[in-house]
Protein backbone atom coordinates (compact mmCIF):
# COMPACT_ATOMS: atom_id res chain seq x y z
CA UNK A 1 0.00 0.00 0.00
CA UNK A 2 1.08 3.33 -0.80
CA UNK A 3 3.04 4.53 2.37
CA UNK A 4 0.73 8.04 2.45
CA UNK A 5 -2.54 6.40 2.49
CA UNK A 6 -1.32 4.17 5.33
CA UNK A 7 -0.63 6.96 7.35
CA UNK A 8 -3.77 8.43 6.32
CA UNK A 9 -5.43 5.89 7.63
CA UNK A 10 -4.12 4.93 10.46
CA UNK A 11 -3.34 8.82 11.94
CA UNK A 12 -6.28 10.81 10.56
CA UNK A 13 -5.63 14.79 11.08
CA UNK A 14 -2.33 15.31 10.97
CA UNK A 15 -0.43 18.04 9.50
CA UNK A 16 1.35 17.85 6.04
CA UNK A 17 4.33 18.65 8.32
CA UNK A 18 4.29 15.87 11.06
CA UNK A 19 3.51 13.55 8.11
CA UNK A 20 6.09 14.61 6.36
CA UNK A 21 8.70 13.97 9.22
CA UNK A 22 6.60 10.33 10.14
CA UNK A 23 7.47 8.88 6.50
CA UNK A 24 10.93 10.94 6.58
CA UNK A 25 10.19 12.32 3.10
CA UNK A 26 10.09 16.25 1.89
CA UNK A 27 6.89 18.62 2.84
CA UNK A 28 6.69 19.33 -0.93
CA UNK A 29 6.65 15.73 -1.85
CA UNK A 30 3.65 14.84 1.18
CA UNK A 31 1.64 18.25 -0.12
CA UNK A 32 1.76 17.04 -3.95
CA UNK A 33 0.84 13.59 -3.52
CA UNK A 34 -2.05 14.67 -0.85
CA UNK A 35 -2.96 17.00 -3.81
CA UNK A 36 -2.74 14.27 -6.24
CA UNK A 37 -4.69 11.68 -4.00
CA UNK A 38 -7.76 14.24 -3.30
CA UNK A 39 -8.12 15.14 -6.73
CA UNK A 40 -8.43 11.49 -7.81
CA UNK A 41 -10.92 11.06 -4.87
CA UNK A 42 -8.96 8.55 -3.21
CA UNK A 43 -8.15 10.65 -0.31
CA UNK A 44 -11.85 12.09 0.67
CA UNK A 45 -10.90 13.78 3.89
CA UNK A 46 -11.46 13.06 7.40
CA UNK A 47 -14.45 12.02 9.76
CA UNK A 48 -15.01 13.34 13.50
CA UNK A 49 -16.14 10.43 15.90
CA UNK A 50 -18.99 11.55 18.24
CA UNK A 51 -20.30 9.17 20.69
CA UNK A 52 -24.33 10.64 20.24
CA UNK A 53 -25.65 8.73 22.74
CA UNK A 54 -23.46 10.81 25.37
CA UNK A 55 -25.79 13.81 24.32
CA UNK A 56 -28.61 14.65 26.52
CA UNK A 57 -30.15 17.21 24.41
CA UNK A 58 -31.52 16.67 20.79
CA UNK A 59 -32.00 12.16 20.86
CA UNK A 60 -29.54 10.85 17.95
CA UNK A 61 -31.30 8.10 16.78
CA UNK A 62 -29.48 5.81 13.77
CA UNK A 63 -31.28 3.44 11.96
CA UNK A 64 -30.02 0.29 8.99
CA UNK A 65 -32.21 0.25 6.33
CA UNK A 66 -32.53 -2.87 3.98
CA UNK A 67 -33.41 -1.57 0.58
CA UNK A 68 -35.07 -3.97 -2.13
CA UNK A 69 -34.82 -2.11 -5.54
CA UNK A 70 -35.96 -3.18 -9.29
CA UNK A 71 -32.54 -2.55 -11.02
CA UNK A 72 -33.23 -0.51 -14.03
CA UNK A 73 -31.53 -1.70 -18.15
CA UNK A 74 -28.50 -1.26 -18.66
CA UNK A 75 -28.20 1.21 -15.41
CA UNK A 76 -28.16 -1.34 -12.80
CA UNK A 77 -28.36 -0.20 -9.32
CA UNK A 78 -25.91 3.00 -10.28
CA UNK A 79 -28.95 5.43 -10.61
CA UNK A 80 -30.78 4.48 -7.53
CA UNK A 81 -28.33 4.05 -5.11
CA UNK A 82 -26.52 7.88 -6.42
CA UNK A 83 -30.27 9.43 -5.91
CA UNK A 84 -29.90 8.06 -2.56
CA UNK A 85 -26.71 8.89 -1.92
CA UNK A 86 -27.76 12.87 -2.84
CA UNK A 87 -30.06 12.74 0.30
CA UNK A 88 -28.70 14.68 3.20
CA UNK A 89 -29.99 12.86 6.22
CA UNK A 90 -28.80 9.69 4.47
CA UNK A 91 -25.12 9.09 6.01
CA UNK A 92 -23.88 5.67 4.33
CA UNK A 93 -25.30 4.02 1.33
CA UNK A 94 -23.75 0.72 -0.03
CA UNK A 95 -24.53 -1.80 -2.80
CA UNK A 96 -24.98 -5.01 -0.72
CA UNK A 97 -24.78 -8.97 -1.77
CA UNK A 98 -27.65 -11.15 -0.12
CA UNK A 99 -31.04 -10.94 0.53
CA UNK A 100 -31.31 -7.27 -0.24
CA UNK A 101 -29.83 -4.99 -2.50
CA UNK A 102 -29.10 -1.49 -1.03
CA UNK A 103 -27.99 -0.68 2.41
CA UNK A 104 -28.48 2.81 3.94
CA UNK A 105 -27.28 3.93 7.11
CA UNK A 106 -28.86 7.00 8.27
CA UNK A 107 -29.00 9.68 11.72
CA UNK A 108 -32.39 11.43 12.76
CA UNK A 109 -33.53 13.26 16.10
CA UNK A 110 -35.95 10.48 16.90
CA UNK A 111 -37.35 6.76 15.70
CA UNK A 112 -40.74 9.33 14.44
CA UNK A 113 -38.24 11.20 11.85
CA UNK A 114 -36.77 8.03 10.34
CA UNK A 115 -39.83 6.44 10.19
CA UNK A 116 -41.08 9.23 8.32
CA UNK A 117 -37.86 9.49 5.82
CA UNK A 118 -38.41 6.24 5.09
CA UNK A 119 -41.92 6.60 4.18
CA UNK A 120 -42.18 9.34 2.63
CA UNK A 121 -38.63 10.01 0.88
CA UNK A 122 -36.87 6.64 0.79
CA UNK A 123 -40.02 4.41 -0.50
CA UNK A 124 -41.00 7.38 -2.90
CA UNK A 125 -38.24 6.46 -4.61
CA UNK A 126 -39.86 5.13 -7.94
CA UNK A 127 -37.72 1.79 -7.95
CA UNK A 128 -37.95 0.86 -4.44
CA UNK A 129 -39.22 -2.01 -3.89
CA UNK A 130 -39.38 -2.68 -0.48
CA UNK A 131 -37.74 -1.50 2.96
CA UNK A 132 -36.99 -2.55 5.92
CA UNK A 133 -35.53 -0.69 8.54
CA UNK A 134 -33.46 -1.54 12.04
CA UNK A 135 -32.84 0.96 14.83
CA UNK A 136 -29.61 0.89 16.23
CA UNK A 137 -30.25 0.80 20.33
CA UNK A 138 -26.91 1.46 21.59
CA UNK A 139 -23.42 1.80 19.90
CA UNK A 140 -20.11 0.24 21.34
CA UNK A 141 -18.20 0.52 18.32
CA UNK A 142 -18.03 2.88 15.57
CA UNK A 143 -15.97 3.12 12.57
CA UNK A 144 -12.84 0.96 15.37
CA UNK A 145 -13.30 2.72 18.06
CA UNK A 146 -14.56 1.27 21.36
CA UNK A 147 -17.25 3.72 23.13
CA UNK A 148 -16.49 2.99 26.51
CA UNK A 149 -13.12 1.44 26.52
CA UNK A 150 -11.59 1.31 29.90
CA UNK A 151 -8.34 0.24 28.70
CA UNK A 152 -5.67 1.95 30.88
CA UNK A 153 -2.00 2.74 30.78
CA UNK A 154 -1.62 0.84 33.65
CA UNK A 155 2.83 1.16 32.71
CA UNK A 156 3.83 3.51 35.22
CA UNK A 157 6.43 6.11 34.51
CA UNK A 158 9.58 4.72 34.44
CA UNK A 159 11.40 1.29 33.59
CA UNK A 160 14.74 -0.51 31.91
CA UNK B 1 19.98 -10.08 66.75
CA UNK B 2 20.68 -11.73 63.70
CA UNK B 3 23.84 -10.31 61.41
CA UNK B 4 22.00 -10.84 57.86
CA UNK B 5 24.59 -9.81 56.22
CA UNK B 6 26.80 -12.52 57.45
CA UNK B 7 24.33 -15.21 55.90
CA UNK B 8 23.52 -13.50 52.75
CA UNK B 9 25.24 -14.51 49.74
CA UNK B 10 28.70 -12.26 49.87
CA UNK B 11 29.02 -11.87 46.15
CA UNK B 12 24.53 -10.53 46.16
CA UNK B 13 25.54 -8.16 49.28
CA UNK B 14 28.66 -6.62 47.27
CA UNK B 15 26.60 -5.25 44.10
CA UNK B 16 25.35 -1.61 44.92
CA UNK B 17 21.38 -1.52 44.51
CA UNK B 18 21.08 0.75 40.94
CA UNK B 19 22.14 4.73 41.92
CA UNK B 20 18.56 5.49 40.26
CA UNK B 21 16.86 3.86 42.26
CA UNK B 22 16.36 7.38 44.14
CA UNK B 23 15.30 9.02 40.47
CA UNK B 24 13.05 5.81 39.97
CA UNK B 25 11.00 5.95 43.04
CA UNK B 26 11.07 9.91 42.37
CA UNK B 27 8.54 9.45 39.21
CA UNK B 28 6.88 6.79 40.52
CA UNK B 29 5.32 9.11 43.50
CA UNK B 30 4.64 11.84 41.07
CA UNK B 31 1.26 11.89 39.59
CA UNK B 32 0.61 13.34 36.20
CA UNK B 33 3.85 12.46 34.60
CA UNK B 34 4.35 12.74 30.88
CA UNK B 35 6.57 9.76 30.47
CA UNK B 36 9.13 8.90 27.90
CA UNK B 37 10.58 6.60 30.60
CA UNK B 38 9.09 2.72 30.14
CA UNK B 39 10.93 0.13 28.35
CA UNK B 40 7.78 -1.30 27.27
CA UNK B 41 5.23 -1.28 24.36
CA UNK B 42 2.25 0.43 24.76
CA UNK B 43 0.57 -2.17 21.92
CA UNK B 44 -1.36 -4.64 23.51
CA UNK B 45 -1.19 -8.05 22.64
CA UNK B 46 -3.12 -8.97 19.78
CA UNK B 47 -6.34 -10.55 20.18
CA UNK B 48 -6.35 -13.63 18.89
CA UNK B 49 -3.44 -14.20 20.97
CA UNK B 50 -5.07 -13.15 24.14
CA UNK B 51 -7.94 -15.42 22.78
CA UNK B 52 -5.96 -18.50 22.43
CA UNK B 53 -4.52 -18.38 25.89
CA UNK B 54 -8.26 -17.79 27.03
CA UNK B 55 -9.65 -21.28 25.13
CA UNK B 56 -6.15 -23.03 26.39
CA UNK B 57 -7.70 -22.27 30.21
CA UNK B 58 -10.85 -23.21 29.40
CA UNK B 59 -9.99 -26.21 27.72
CA UNK B 60 -8.33 -27.01 31.22
CA UNK B 61 -4.41 -26.62 29.84
CA UNK B 62 -3.60 -25.51 33.32
CA UNK B 63 -1.02 -28.18 34.01
CA UNK B 64 3.27 -27.84 33.75
CA UNK B 65 4.60 -28.55 30.31
CA UNK B 66 7.93 -30.48 29.84
CA UNK B 67 10.82 -28.45 31.77
CA UNK B 68 12.02 -27.31 28.25
CA UNK B 69 8.41 -26.06 27.09
CA UNK B 70 5.37 -27.27 25.03
CA UNK B 71 6.85 -29.53 22.32
CA UNK B 72 4.62 -27.58 19.99
CA UNK B 73 6.03 -23.98 20.89
CA UNK B 74 9.73 -25.65 20.26
CA UNK B 75 8.58 -26.42 16.99
CA UNK B 76 7.50 -23.08 16.37
CA UNK B 77 9.90 -21.37 17.55
CA UNK B 78 12.46 -23.06 15.66
CA UNK B 79 10.44 -22.99 12.48
CA UNK B 80 9.85 -18.83 13.10
CA UNK B 81 13.88 -18.30 13.89
CA UNK B 82 14.61 -20.00 10.82
CA UNK B 83 12.24 -18.40 8.33
CA UNK B 84 12.94 -15.28 9.47
CA UNK B 85 17.09 -15.20 10.51
CA UNK B 86 17.86 -17.78 8.96
CA UNK B 87 19.67 -20.51 11.49
CA UNK B 88 17.71 -23.88 12.02
CA UNK B 89 17.67 -25.37 15.21
CA UNK B 90 16.34 -28.78 16.68
CA UNK B 91 13.02 -28.25 18.83
CA UNK B 92 14.31 -31.41 20.77
CA UNK B 93 17.77 -30.32 21.84
CA UNK B 94 18.65 -26.46 21.23
CA UNK B 95 16.09 -24.59 22.40
CA UNK B 96 14.79 -23.76 25.78
CA UNK B 97 11.53 -21.91 26.41
CA UNK B 98 12.37 -19.13 29.55
CA UNK B 99 10.45 -17.11 31.73
CA UNK B 100 11.07 -13.57 29.47
CA UNK B 101 14.33 -13.18 27.96
CA UNK B 102 16.04 -12.07 31.38
CA UNK B 103 15.52 -15.90 32.43
CA UNK B 104 17.35 -16.54 29.20
CA UNK B 105 20.42 -14.45 29.91
CA UNK B 106 20.04 -15.83 33.61
CA UNK B 107 20.53 -19.32 32.68
CA UNK B 108 23.26 -19.02 30.26
CA UNK B 109 25.18 -16.56 32.86
CA UNK B 110 25.16 -18.91 35.21
CA UNK B 111 26.01 -22.08 33.38
CA UNK B 112 28.67 -20.92 31.75
CA UNK B 113 30.70 -18.18 34.63
CA UNK B 114 32.65 -19.38 37.55
CA UNK B 115 34.92 -17.68 39.59
CA UNK B 116 37.15 -15.28 38.44
CA UNK B 117 36.18 -15.72 34.45
CA UNK B 118 35.80 -12.39 32.49
CA UNK B 119 32.64 -11.55 30.56
CA UNK B 120 32.63 -8.49 27.85
CA UNK B 121 29.81 -6.57 27.97
CA UNK B 122 29.27 -3.51 25.89
CA UNK B 123 28.21 -0.44 27.40
CA UNK B 124 25.84 1.29 27.10
CA UNK B 125 23.36 -1.67 27.44
CA UNK B 126 20.44 -2.87 29.55
CA UNK B 127 21.36 -3.39 33.64
CA UNK B 128 20.95 -7.38 34.28
CA UNK B 129 24.43 -8.77 32.66
CA UNK B 130 26.25 -7.83 35.19
CA UNK B 131 24.80 -8.12 38.56
CA UNK B 132 24.35 -12.04 37.29
CA UNK B 133 28.02 -12.57 36.65
CA UNK B 134 29.17 -10.69 39.57
CA UNK B 135 27.18 -13.06 41.54
CA UNK B 136 28.20 -15.95 39.58
CA UNK B 137 31.90 -14.41 40.66
CA UNK B 138 32.46 -13.35 37.24
CA UNK B 139 34.25 -10.21 36.24
CA UNK B 140 32.00 -8.10 33.92
CA UNK B 141 34.49 -6.15 31.24
CA UNK B 142 32.95 -3.22 29.74
CA UNK B 143 33.27 -2.51 25.70
CA UNK B 144 32.52 0.85 25.39
CA UNK B 145 30.90 1.69 22.21
CA UNK B 146 30.94 5.18 21.10
CA UNK B 147 28.60 7.60 19.15
CA UNK B 148 30.92 8.04 16.66
CA UNK B 149 30.93 4.09 16.10
CA UNK B 150 26.99 4.38 16.10
CA UNK B 151 27.14 2.32 19.39
CA UNK B 152 28.22 -1.07 17.57
CA UNK B 153 30.97 -3.34 18.86
CA UNK B 154 34.28 -2.43 17.08
CA UNK B 155 36.75 -5.85 16.46
CA UNK B 156 39.52 -3.75 17.76
CA UNK B 157 37.90 -3.03 20.68
CA UNK B 158 36.90 -6.29 21.12
CA UNK B 159 40.29 -7.71 20.78
CA UNK B 160 41.79 -5.40 23.17
CA UNK B 161 39.77 -7.03 25.58
CA UNK B 162 40.26 -10.30 25.08
CA UNK B 163 42.03 -12.50 27.55
CA UNK B 164 43.49 -16.22 28.63
CA UNK B 165 40.23 -15.45 31.20
CA UNK B 166 37.47 -14.39 28.60
CA UNK B 167 34.81 -16.91 28.43
CA UNK B 168 32.05 -14.99 26.84
CA UNK B 169 30.80 -11.89 25.24
CA UNK B 170 26.89 -10.41 25.30
CA UNK B 171 26.33 -9.50 22.36
CA UNK B 172 22.88 -6.99 22.80
CA UNK B 173 21.94 -5.93 19.23
CA UNK B 174 19.33 -4.37 18.92
CA UNK B 175 20.41 -2.10 21.58
CA UNK B 176 18.17 -0.67 24.40
CA UNK B 177 19.42 1.81 25.64
CA UNK B 178 21.08 3.44 22.40
CA UNK B 179 18.76 2.05 18.97
CA UNK B 180 21.97 1.15 17.59
CA UNK B 181 21.98 -2.25 15.54
CA UNK B 182 24.87 -4.29 14.41
CA UNK B 183 24.32 -5.03 10.60
CA UNK B 184 26.28 -8.22 8.98
CA UNK B 185 29.43 -6.82 7.61
CA UNK B 186 29.73 -5.78 11.11
CA UNK B 187 29.01 -8.99 12.64
CA UNK B 188 31.32 -10.60 10.32
CA UNK B 189 33.94 -8.62 11.61
CA UNK B 190 32.91 -9.51 15.27
CA UNK B 191 32.76 -13.41 14.59
CA UNK B 192 36.42 -13.16 12.61
CA UNK B 193 37.56 -12.03 15.76
CA UNK B 194 35.82 -14.48 17.74
CA UNK B 195 36.47 -17.33 15.95
CA UNK B 196 40.11 -17.29 16.74
CA UNK B 197 38.70 -18.10 19.95
CA UNK B 198 37.03 -20.14 22.74
CA UNK B 199 35.04 -17.72 23.79
CA UNK B 200 31.20 -18.17 23.70
CA UNK B 201 28.37 -14.94 22.45
CA UNK B 202 25.42 -14.78 24.21
CA UNK B 203 23.14 -13.20 21.58
CA UNK B 204 20.65 -11.05 23.12
CA UNK B 205 17.96 -10.55 20.42
CA UNK B 206 15.31 -9.32 21.77
CA UNK B 207 14.36 -6.35 19.78
CA UNK B 208 15.50 -8.33 16.82
CA UNK B 209 11.96 -7.71 14.81
CA UNK B 210 11.77 -4.09 15.53
CA UNK B 211 14.46 -2.85 12.81
CA UNK B 212 14.20 0.15 10.18
CA UNK B 213 15.63 1.72 7.11
CA UNK B 214 14.85 -1.48 5.23
CA UNK B 215 17.53 -3.28 7.46
CA UNK B 216 16.53 -6.97 8.59
CA UNK B 217 18.37 -7.94 11.50
CA UNK B 218 20.96 -10.46 11.46
CA UNK B 219 21.61 -13.23 14.27
CA UNK B 220 25.35 -13.60 14.65
CA UNK B 221 24.05 -17.42 14.75
CA UNK B 222 23.64 -17.19 11.16
CA UNK B 223 27.14 -16.79 10.55
CA UNK B 224 29.89 -19.49 9.38
CA UNK B 225 31.17 -21.37 12.43
CA UNK B 226 28.96 -19.14 14.85
CA UNK B 227 25.94 -20.99 15.62
CA UNK B 228 28.40 -23.67 17.48
CA UNK B 229 29.87 -20.69 19.86
CA UNK B 230 26.15 -19.11 20.07
CA UNK B 231 23.28 -18.95 22.16
CA UNK B 232 20.53 -16.35 21.15
CA UNK B 233 18.34 -15.02 23.78
CA UNK B 234 14.72 -14.01 22.24
CA UNK B 235 11.54 -13.42 23.35
CA UNK B 236 8.17 -12.11 23.01
CA UNK B 237 7.84 -9.43 24.95
CA UNK B 238 8.80 -6.61 22.44
CA UNK B 239 7.87 -8.63 19.34
CA UNK B 240 4.14 -9.48 20.12
CA UNK B 241 3.54 -6.98 22.95
CA UNK B 242 3.64 -9.43 25.41
CA UNK B 243 5.75 -8.33 28.52
CA UNK B 244 3.48 -9.28 31.33
CA UNK B 245 3.19 -13.17 29.87
CA UNK B 246 7.17 -13.78 30.87
CA UNK B 247 7.84 -15.45 28.43
CA UNK B 248 11.26 -15.77 26.11
CA UNK B 249 13.05 -18.87 24.78
CA UNK B 250 16.83 -19.48 24.20
CA UNK B 251 18.27 -21.56 21.26
CA UNK B 252 22.08 -22.98 21.43
CA UNK B 253 24.45 -25.72 20.94
CA UNK B 254 22.41 -28.59 22.38
CA UNK B 255 25.26 -29.47 25.53
CA UNK B 256 24.96 -25.85 26.84
CA UNK B 257 20.94 -25.73 26.43
CA UNK B 258 20.87 -29.12 28.09
CA UNK B 259 22.68 -27.40 30.83
CA UNK B 260 20.41 -24.32 30.61
CA UNK B 261 17.45 -26.51 30.86
CA UNK B 262 18.96 -28.41 33.87
CA UNK B 263 19.19 -24.99 35.62
CA UNK B 264 15.58 -24.11 34.19
CA UNK B 265 14.26 -27.54 35.74
CA UNK B 266 15.11 -26.71 39.35
CA UNK B 267 14.90 -23.02 39.52
CA UNK B 268 11.39 -22.55 37.65
CA UNK B 269 9.95 -26.15 36.33
CA UNK B 270 8.38 -24.72 33.35
CA UNK B 271 7.31 -21.15 31.43
CA UNK B 272 3.65 -20.36 32.39
CA UNK B 273 1.47 -22.95 30.61
CA UNK B 274 -0.80 -20.53 29.45
CA UNK B 275 1.48 -18.19 28.14
CA UNK B 276 2.75 -20.84 26.03
CA UNK B 277 -0.23 -21.94 24.45
CA UNK B 278 -0.60 -17.91 23.84
CA UNK B 279 2.89 -17.94 21.69
CA UNK B 280 2.26 -20.74 19.65
CA UNK B 281 -0.43 -18.33 18.44
CA UNK B 282 1.60 -15.35 18.36
CA UNK B 283 4.36 -17.69 15.88
CA UNK B 284 1.60 -18.55 13.91
CA UNK B 285 -0.29 -16.05 12.82
CA UNK B 286 1.40 -12.72 14.64
CA UNK B 287 3.62 -11.59 11.26
CA UNK B 288 1.45 -8.89 10.40
CA UNK B 289 0.52 -7.74 14.11
CA UNK B 290 4.30 -7.49 14.34
CA UNK B 291 4.73 -5.77 11.11
CA UNK B 292 1.32 -3.02 12.01
CA UNK B 293 3.59 -1.97 15.46
CA UNK B 294 6.83 -1.65 13.82
CA UNK B 295 5.13 0.84 11.11
CA UNK B 296 3.66 2.81 14.09
CA UNK B 297 7.20 2.32 16.23
CA UNK B 298 8.75 3.62 12.72
CA UNK B 299 6.44 6.72 11.92
CA UNK B 300 7.13 7.78 16.10
CA UNK B 301 10.84 7.31 15.60
CA UNK B 302 11.28 9.47 12.75
CA UNK B 303 8.83 11.94 14.44
CA UNK B 304 10.62 11.73 17.87
CA UNK B 305 14.49 12.07 16.17
CA UNK B 306 13.76 14.78 14.28
CA UNK B 307 12.24 16.69 17.38
CA UNK B 308 15.48 16.09 19.33
CA UNK B 309 17.10 17.12 16.99
CA UNK B 310 15.00 20.46 16.53
CA UNK B 311 15.49 21.31 19.92
CA UNK B 312 19.41 21.42 19.75
CA UNK B 313 19.81 17.53 21.92
CA UNK B 314 21.67 16.11 18.72
CA UNK B 315 20.31 12.53 18.46
CA UNK B 316 21.72 9.48 16.98
CA UNK B 317 20.00 7.78 14.70
CA UNK B 318 18.79 5.00 15.80
CA UNK B 319 17.81 1.88 13.55
CA UNK B 320 16.42 -0.83 16.01
CA UNK B 321 14.26 -1.51 19.06
CA UNK B 322 12.26 1.59 20.77
CA UNK B 323 14.43 4.32 21.87
CA UNK B 324 16.41 7.14 21.12
CA UNK B 325 19.11 8.10 22.83
CA UNK B 326 19.75 12.12 22.63
CA UNK B 327 22.65 13.91 24.10
CA UNK B 328 22.07 16.60 26.51
CA UNK B 329 26.00 17.54 26.71
CA UNK B 330 25.21 21.09 24.88
CA UNK B 331 23.00 22.22 28.17
CA UNK B 332 25.69 21.75 30.23
CA UNK B 333 23.97 19.10 33.02
CA UNK B 334 25.15 15.59 34.04
CA UNK B 335 22.52 12.82 32.70
CA UNK B 336 21.34 12.50 36.64
CA UNK B 337 20.87 16.39 36.99
CA UNK B 338 18.82 16.85 33.71
CA UNK B 339 16.29 13.74 34.28
CA UNK B 340 16.05 15.53 37.62
CA UNK B 341 15.41 18.75 36.73
CA UNK B 342 13.29 17.90 34.17
CA UNK B 343 10.86 15.46 35.91
CA UNK B 344 10.55 18.56 39.03
CA UNK B 345 10.16 21.51 36.67
CA UNK B 346 8.27 19.86 34.23
CA UNK B 347 6.60 16.22 35.08
CA UNK B 348 8.74 14.74 32.20
CA UNK B 349 9.79 11.62 32.73
CA UNK B 350 13.19 9.95 30.55
CA UNK B 351 15.64 7.81 31.70
CA UNK B 352 19.40 9.16 32.79
CA UNK B 353 22.02 7.61 29.99
CA UNK B 354 24.16 6.31 33.63
CA UNK B 355 21.90 3.86 34.08
CA UNK B 356 22.55 1.89 31.35
CA UNK B 357 26.81 2.15 32.46
CA UNK B 358 29.11 5.27 32.70
CA UNK B 359 29.26 5.75 29.32
CA UNK B 360 25.85 6.86 29.39
CA UNK B 361 27.12 9.91 30.68
CA UNK B 362 25.62 13.11 28.62
CA UNK B 363 23.36 11.00 27.32
CA UNK B 364 19.22 10.39 28.12
CA UNK B 365 17.45 7.55 27.13
CA UNK B 366 13.43 8.20 25.29
CA UNK B 367 10.99 5.60 24.87
CA UNK B 368 9.05 6.23 21.85
CA UNK B 369 6.40 3.86 23.23
CA UNK B 370 3.61 6.49 23.11
CA UNK B 371 1.51 7.82 20.88
CA UNK B 372 2.75 11.00 18.70
CA UNK B 373 0.29 12.79 20.66
CA UNK B 374 2.10 12.22 23.52
CA UNK B 375 5.35 12.50 22.42
CA UNK B 376 4.49 16.20 20.93
CA UNK B 377 3.48 17.04 24.33
CA UNK B 378 6.24 15.84 25.80
CA UNK B 379 8.59 17.74 23.41
CA UNK B 380 6.77 20.63 23.70
CA UNK B 381 7.32 20.19 27.55
CA UNK B 382 11.21 19.60 26.99
CA UNK B 383 11.74 22.69 24.48
CA UNK B 384 10.01 24.65 27.30
CA UNK B 385 12.43 23.30 30.39
CA UNK B 386 15.16 23.95 27.60
CA UNK B 387 14.28 27.43 27.31
CA UNK B 388 14.53 28.13 30.92
CA UNK B 389 17.86 26.57 31.37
Amino acid sequence: MDKLIKLLDSHPGMSVEDMATMLGISYENVAKKLDTLAKEKIYMGTKTIINWDKLEEGNHVSAFIDVKVQPKLGKGFDEVAYTMSRIPEVECCYLMSGGYDISIKMRGKSFQEIALFVARKLSAIESVLSTTTHFVLKRYKDDGIIMENDDVDDRGNISL
Amino acid sequence: MIDYSKLLNKNLQQIKPSGIRKFFDLAEQMENVISLGVGEPDFLTPWHVRQTAIESLAKGRTRYTANAGLEALRKEICKFFNKNYAVSYDYKSEVVVTVGGSEGIDLFIRSVVEAGDEIIVPEPSFVCYNPIISICGGVPVPLVTKVEDKFKVTPEELRKLITPKTKAIILPYPNNPTGAIMEKEELEKIADVIRETDILVCSDELYASLTYEGKRHTSIASLDGMKERTVVINGFSKTFSMTGWRLGYALGPAPIIKQMTKLHQFAIMSAPTTSQYGAIAALKYGEEDTEKMKSEYDYRRRFIVNGFNKLGLDCFNPEGAFYCFPSIKSTGLSSDEFCEKLLKEKNVAVVPGTAFGESGEGYIRVSYCYSIEHIKKALKAIEEFLGEL
